[in-house]
């Protein structure tokens, strides 16, 4: 069931009328009910991965919390993550892995034939085992109480609204909300309905419009030309962000209408200044989560933290797909991020020297552009579809004949007509502009404080462009792309 | 003490007359909102809706005056090319218009009936048995039967009696679902937007519903149809428990409000009918209509009646189910003169 799904509309309703009637005491147990139907209405035996992974992140932490050997306390949090990695990685590492490497030994002229392991990704089992993985730490670094009631636990695990695709929760935020199961109030409603509607937005109308010519460029590169590459590596810059941005705005909205405040996960991160500042203002819950776990526990900024920066962006690539496209789009994005802590010092001594004033607009500006292109530029590696694709992209954006080989015409011919085209351009410049605005003051706050008419007209009349401007109806609803990690 | 305890019962104290008035002021913007959220939806979805036969026919019965019918033919295409409501004026006398939609079966038969009754007063309504198939299935001209509904309990009731899965409820309930990808039609939505402005001329007004065929039968088909197999053609109208259903619905109906209903078949052509087994889809009619009382003209038994000889098929038929024009003047005359004898004032 997708947040942007007909049955959704219905799912959603249904669950907030009956535990707002439910028994205080009863309301974890429907919520658990209501998220494994949620997540068996996608595959019913997929259900019982997740159900082992609780059992097993459950009791390991509980066992250990009650142990006072320090050396069986560490020896389940690692039986614990070794089985977690263990499950993640037979679904989504495996074949990769037996693939690679097959390749290498084939580079040594000895032939391994690759084994394969033919079964679906269960959806969200990256992010439902590092949920739960996070708890399993913590617990063992004591900054959290194990947890006793399985029920609430396995809610905890399985909360519908972060159970596909995020946002990653702590259990020390999250938990104490499960336990005090409290109803919400209008404001709740309120806010929360206004996120969905935005996320709605930000998906249907924005990023299933800019996939559609995407797809037509991405799918088949050495059929088109550098600008029309270009084209659709900018369309896919937002495309990615209100794909992802837009499912956790529909995911903390649906929390938040049931009473739960979640972890935010973007904070504009194209208005970001610095491609390290663009990681803290991207998917937030999975940054902090392998600061918290990864980079901390190398050594942080403590000992040679430019390389803890580089294995971070790594398995962050990796954590993403089972690809090396995956893996190069991490390190990239680590490689930008040492060059700008290199060259803090000399920039900043350059600046003073020429008498460039990094206060202003313009350099601001400047400085937000040239974060974007990198960023896009390193969006290139995460959307090819392979090592191919990839070097026919960059071959043909590094040609420079973009004036040369465009026709504007044939922007047009890329799944989306005219009128399509314009409209995205728009509506890219709409969320730009609300985004500046939402940086210097909360929209939805301000927008509380107008007459009632004037908001009343504000919310329909965004009812109205998703109806009437969104990609939907033909087909199923579209899938949303952190899905397949 | 009585006196007193009574008094309470009506008189609210300070913190429940402020807690009521708020769930008012609360009730009164919700209703405002969405209120002007169902106007604007009605008015994005006529922009952006694309025209067809089901929308102009009905444009052209929510034009017509309340009460202004006597005589209502209600049915499928079979109905508005066969029976000419302004031939039959001519002879009896009495209003009459034709008020069948495109491809329509029963069910949505009954369901359309329904809402013209709302605004109708027919002493006379004549069903067409073509109709008696179903339960309808999603095409173009069933989802823009429903969309042209007015929204309300017979809408709803329509979409949910007939249609089984959500998937189909919930487009139908939502005619911009369908529609919405027009928006970037701009010469549609310059159309639409002067119709909704300006107004226009309901298409079938002065045909009165029926729809005048001009052309004949081309020699090829009829030569097809001469060497029709009978295992190439099944007769899908019949007398089925789902049908029952629904003419029970309409009959009863008709009975509760003291109207004539009568059942007619519109002729086909001669050698579809002799190569099915017709004979008993007219008994199953007959014997359905016979227990209730209802008057049962089935044309395809009465070709010499009417004076349709075998030679005329081709010049009369537009195709293997429905008459043109010639046809419909030979089927008119004779169930007006056949309508004349059972109106009584």
């Amino acid at each position: 069931m997708l947040f942007n799904s007909y049955t959704y509309l219905l799912f959603l309703p249904v669950v907030f009328f009956i535990y707002y009637i439910s028994p205080k005491r009863l309301r974890w147990a429907f919520l658990l009910l209501s998220s494994y139907y949620f997540y068996m209405s996608w595959n019913v035996k997929y259900a019982t991965i997740m159900f082992f992974s609780t059992v097993v992140t459950y009791i390991l932490p509980l066992f250990s919390a009650k142990s006072k050997s320090q050396r069986v306390r560490k020896l389940m949090l690692v039986s614990n993550i070794i089985i977690n990695l263990f499950i993640l990685f037979m679904f989504k590492y495996f074949n990769f892995t037996s693939q690679l490497i097959s390749d290498i030994a084939g580079l040594f002229m000895f032939s391994v034939i690759p084994l394969r392991f033919n079964h679906l990704l269960p959806i969200g089992i990256s992010f439902y085992t590092f949920q739960a993985l996070s708890y399993s730490i913590d617990v063992y670094m004591g900054k959290a109480e194990p947890v006793k009631h399985f029920g609430k636990y396995a809610l905890f695990v399985s909360f519908f609204p972060t159970l596909l695709a995020g946002p990653i929760q702590r259990i020390t935020r999250l938990f104490t909300q499960l336990e005090e199961a409290k109803r919400p109030d209008a404001e709740n409603i309120k806010y929360g309905l206004s996120l969905i509607l935005w996320g709605l937005f930000k998906k249907i109308v924005i990023a299933d419009r800019l996939s559609v010519l995407v797809n037509t460029v991405y799918n088949k590169p050495t059929d088109y030309n550098g600008m029309e590459i270009l084209i659709a590596t900018i369309f896919f810059t937002f495309q990615i962000y209100c794909d992802f941005s837009g499912y956790s705005d529909m995911a903390i909205g649906s929390a938040q209408v049931l009473g739960f405040d979640l972890l935010e996960n973007f904070n504009h991160p194209y208005l970001a200044k610095s491609v390290t500042e663009f990681w803290k203002r991207w998917h937030i819950s999975l940054t902090s989560w392998f600061r918290d776990y990864l980079y901390i526990p190398l050594g942080g900024n403590r000992r040679h933290h430019l390389i803890n920066i580089l294995i971070v962006f790594g398995v962050s690539g990796l954590w993403h797909g089972a690809s090396l496209t995956f893996i190069i789009w991490g390190l990239l994005n680590g490689i930008y991020q040492i060059s700008e802590k290199l060259m803090a010092p000399h920039s900043k001594k350059a600046f003073e020297m020429l008498k460039i004033n990094t206060e202003t607009i313009t350099y601001r500006v400047f400085k937000t552009f040239i974060t974007t292109v990198l960023v896009g530029f390193s969006w290139i590696f995460f959307r090819a579809n392979n090592l191919n694709d990839l070097g026919v992209v960059l071959d043909k954006l590094f040609r420079f004949d973009y004036f040369n080989a465009v026709s504007f015409g044939r922007v047009y011919a890329l799944g989306l007509n005219e009128g399509n085209v314009i409209f995205a351009v728009i509506s890219i410049a709409f969320l730009l502009a609300a985004e500046l605005l939402e940086e210097r003051r909360s929209v939805y706050h301000k927008l509380q404080s107008e007459p009632f008419l004037t908001k009343t007209f504000a919310y329909i009349i965004l009812v109205l462009v998703i109806m009437v401007f969104g990609i939907y109806g033909d087909k199923q609803a579209a899938q949303f792309i952190y899905f397949k990690f | 003490m009585v006196t007193n305890r009574q008094h309470n019962l009506f008189i609210l104290s300070f913190k429940e007359g402020r807690l009521l008035k708020k769930l008012f002021v609360n009730l009164f913007k919700i209703i405002v909102a969405l209120a002007i959220f169902f106007i604007l939806l009605e008015f994005v979805s006529k922009l952006l809706t694309k025209d067809n036969d089901a929308f102009k026919r009905r444009d052209t019965l929510n034009s017509l005056p309340k009460n202004s019918v006597d005589i209502m033919f209600i049915g499928n295409s079979h109905s508005y090319t066969t029976f000419n409501p302004v031939e039959i004026s001519n002879i009896t006398g009495k209003t009459a218009y034709n008020s069948a939609m495109p491809s329509q079966l029963l069910d949505l038969v009954w369901f359309n009936f329904e809402i013209e009754l709302k605004k109708q007063s027919p002493k006379v309504v004549v069903l067409e048995t073509f109709a008696f198939q179903g339960p309808s299935q999603r095409d173009v001209f069933n989802d823009s039967n429903i969309d042209s509904m007015p929204f309300g309990i017979t809408k709803l009731s329509a979409i949910f009696s007939i249609y089984k899965s959500s998937k189909d409820r919930f487009e139908l309930m939502s005619g911009i679902y369908r529609q919405h990808g027009n928006w970037s039609d701009s010469e549609l939505v310059n159309e639409n937007f002067n119709n909704i402005v300006y107004g226009k001329k309901p298409s079938y007004i002065e045909s009165k519903g029926f729809y005048d065929i001009d052309s004949k039968m081309t020699s090829d088909t009829v030569e097809k149809l001469k060497n029709l197999k009978p295992s190439e053609y099944v007769f899908k109208a019949r007398v089925s428990d789902y049908n029952k259903y629904y003419f029970n619905k309409i009959y009863r109906e008709c009975k509760k409000r003291g109207i004539n209903l009568i059942c007619v078949m519109a002729p086909m052509n001669k050698n579809y009918v002799e190569k099915t087994d017709y004979e008993s889809v007219h008994r199953g009619f007959k014997a359905l209509f016979d227990s209730v009382g209802v008057d049962f003209i089935d044309y395809n038994m009465l070709y010499d009646e009417v004076g349709i000889k075998d030679e005329d098929f081709a010049n009369e038929s537009n195709s293997s189910h429905h008459v043109n024009k010639y046809g419909s003047k030979k089927i008119s005359e004779h169930f007006s003169n056949y309508l004349a004898s059972v109106i009584k004032d």
